[in-house]
């Protein structure tokens, strides 16, 4: 019996360093990855504490090429245009889906999506300086290519830490990792994630407003 | 049943346990195993478990006045029951877990906050842009170098009157200038499949690689710097390198303690004794005994005038100045920005004021700033009110070191500014 207990604690130890080393090493568990439900992460970041009930969040949308960019209040039923970049003020903990359409080039036709954005975070800027310093979401070209020929983009902007920011100029420097990594966590590790993009081909069906979602609080420049 | 009526031994739980205890317990790992699969529990619906249908069937032959309702009046068996496993399953095979529902709460349901009390700079440092003070490790020196000197870091190196070198940082400056990045995924769902169980366990093994949170370099190169780069104008940056002697020469009407350049001495210079001097040559030439060894430096001078003439000798006094009361040099430097946010490439102008506010004069002052990744410098943006000189090197993280070195001593409560120009990246 004294064997067993001196095994058994040799065990315990064992696995206790194991785990202290994982820890050390940076190894933080994310529970929520790109294939959490949207809402799920909007959700938990409100419940701790990131959502302001009076703070809208300003997000820029920019597209490729020319186009409009849609924001829908699905309580009301109403849809509010915008040409892109468009900027929105968008609720903390909330996902909305919106609508973008991209004008006829000379090499891409005419092409409509429904993104979704989910807001997991928000900024802290001086007083009255907020809508100087919108989120932005900038999708490109092949990330439309893609969703148009049946894959699905998730995207998580993240603001960067200034000590480890990139010496460039990109306005948005954006990554690619397998899809079997976690995203969020990835994200995670390299700044603080403040938004989910989804971007499919999924187009809606007979009752457009069901496929809306339930959307949030948000408010539209002049609207 | 207890072998032993006294609980409180040595090891009492174990001594509490009867037979029928010691043999469930060996027989219940394997009753957990067993019952643990699915294929010995056909599930919540599919039956009573083998002990269940033993109980009711003992309840059921003593009363059982309505259907589906069950009275126990019997007395509780005598011996103690055998332990029931768990009322868990943990099948190996078991159906995929439903798909959990989108949560998604009404309009203003979300919960109240807890807003942090507290400065935004400190609550929210990775939206700000700093430049200034001593970050992480301070600025320390071994024989050679300079260590410590991380990015964001702005720091003042001088010298006091008693030669000891000290080093002062500044005050940390933030620039509201937040900005972002993304990471993304490309999936794509299987058509024409369609998964109902788990078949097996399947692992993912990888190559494991290195993850930290390191910058975008590692490597800090503290070499020769990259190169000089002056500017000449009139506002104090000299390009040149000039050693400026001084030119004008004063006697002293009594010998002084302070000290002269020996090659400023009439007699090196030009052959001429010159009796004001005397002091001083008698120091240069101890000096030169102490080099020399066994010779000593003979002067011959003579004098032929034609009149008589007389010569006083007067009591020769050292004089000193008695400077005690004076403070030590001590070295303030403030920085500040010219503006409080900033966007990417907005330019932003540091100012950099220093002064001594001891009596007794620095030396060899060096303001040293290593610019963060996000800041580029401005070329020929560098402007200060006292001579100087700017030296530039590449700090090996994307941007620049910039030290401005002052080619003056500052004197006891004088002070100067220099200032810069930085695009924010």
């Amino acid at each position: 019996m004294q064997t067993a207990g001196v095994l058994a604690a040799i065990v315990a130890v064992a696995t206790l360093c194991g785990t202290a080393t994982a820890f050390a090493q940076g190894a933080v568990h994310q529970p929520l990855n790109q294939r959490t439900p949207p809402g799920v992460a909007g959700y938990w970041a409100a419940a701790l504490g990131r959502a302001t009930p009076l703070y809208l969040q300003p997000v820029k949308v920019a597209l490729p090429s020319k186009g409009t960019v849609t924001f829908y209040d699905v309580a009301a039923r109403k849809q509010y245009a915008s040409a892109a970049p468009a900027m929105a003020r968008l609720g903390v903990g909330f996902t909305f889906r919106v609508r973008i359409d991209l004008d006829k080039t000379a090499t891409t036709p005419a092409t409509t999506l429904y993104p979704s954005i989910e807001v997991i975070d928000r900024l802290h800027p001086p007083l009255g300086k907020a809508d100087q310093f919108p989120i932005p979401v900038r999708f490109t070209q092949d990330e439309i290519d893609l969703a148009v020929a049946g894959k699905m983009v998730t995207k998580v902007v993240y603001l960067e830490q200034p000590q480890l920011a990139r010496p460039a100029d990109d306005p948005l420097p954006t990554a690619t990792i397998p899809p079997y990594e976690n995203l969020l966590k990835e994200a995670d590790r390299r700044g603080r994630p403040m938004l989910i993009v989804r971007l499919g081909g999924r187009q809606p069906d007979s009752d457009p407003w069901s496929f809306l979602g339930r959307g949030g609080p948000f408010q539209v420049r002049g609207k | 049943m207890t072998n032993d009526s006294n609980p409180f031994r040595s090891g009492g739980w174990k001594q509490h346990t009867g037979v029928a205890c010691r043999m469930s317990r060996a027989l219940l790992p394997v009753l957990t195993i067993g019952l643990c699969s699915c294929a010995g529990l056909r599930g919540v619906d599919s039956g009573p478990l083998p002990l269940e249908k033993h109980v009711a069937t003992s309840v059921s032959a003593i009363e059982s006045a309505q259907p589906g309702r069950v009275s126990v009046s019997s007395p509780l068996p005598s011996q103690p029951a055998a332990l029931q496993p768990a009322a868990f399953s943990h099948p190996t095979v078991c159906p995929p877990p439903p798909y959990a529902p989108m949560i998604q709460p009404p309009v203003g349901a979300l919960p109240a906050p807890v807003l942090p009390e507290g400065n935004p700079v400190h609550l929210y440092p990775d939206e700000y842009l700093f430049d200034g003070g001593d970050r992480d490790k301070p600025v320390h020196y071994d024989e050679f170098r300079r260590l410590g000197l991380d990015t964001e870091d702005t720091v003042a190196e001088y010298t006091d009157h008693l030669g000891n070198r000290k080093v002062k940082p500044t005050n940390r400056v933030a620039v509201y200038a937040p900005r972002f990045a993304a990471v993304r995924t490309v999936s794509q769902s299987a058509d024409g499949t369609n998964a109902r169980q788990v078949s097996g366990l399947q692992e993912q093994a990888r190559v494991a690689g290195v993850r930290s949170r390191a910058g975008t370099a590692n490597h800090k190169g503290r070499n020769v710097p990259d190169g000089v780069r002056v500017r000449v104008r009139g506002s104090g940056i000299d390009a040149d390198r000039r050693d400026v002697t001084l030119a004008k020469r004063t006697a002293p009407a009594t010998n002084r303690a302070n000290r002269r350049p020996l090659e400023n001495l009439t007699l090196l210079r030009t052959g001429t004794f010159d009796r004001t001097q005397e002091a001083v040559l008698a120091m240069g030439i101890q000096a030169a005994a102490a080099w020399t060894k066994k010779t000593y430096p003979v002067i011959v001078g003579s004098r032929r005038d034609a009149t008589e003439v007389s010569a006083r000798s007067e009591q020769h006094f050292m004089t000193g100045v008695d400077d005690s009361h004076k403070t030590k040099g001590e070295l303030r430097i403030v920085k500040v920005a010219d503006k409080e946010i900033a966007q990417p490439g907005d330019v932003v102008t540091f100012t950099i004021r220093y002064d001594n506010v001891g009596d007794r004069a620095l030396h060899h002052i060096r303001i040293v700033d290593n610019l963060s990744p996000r800041l580029e410098y401005v070329h020929d943006s560098a402007d200060s009110d006292r001579k100087g000189k700017l030296v530039v090197e590449d700090n090996a993280e994307g941007s620049l070191v910039l030290k401005f070195e002052l080619t003056e001593p500052l004197k006891g409560h004088t002070g100067g500014v220099v200032k810069f120009k930085a695009k924010v990246r």
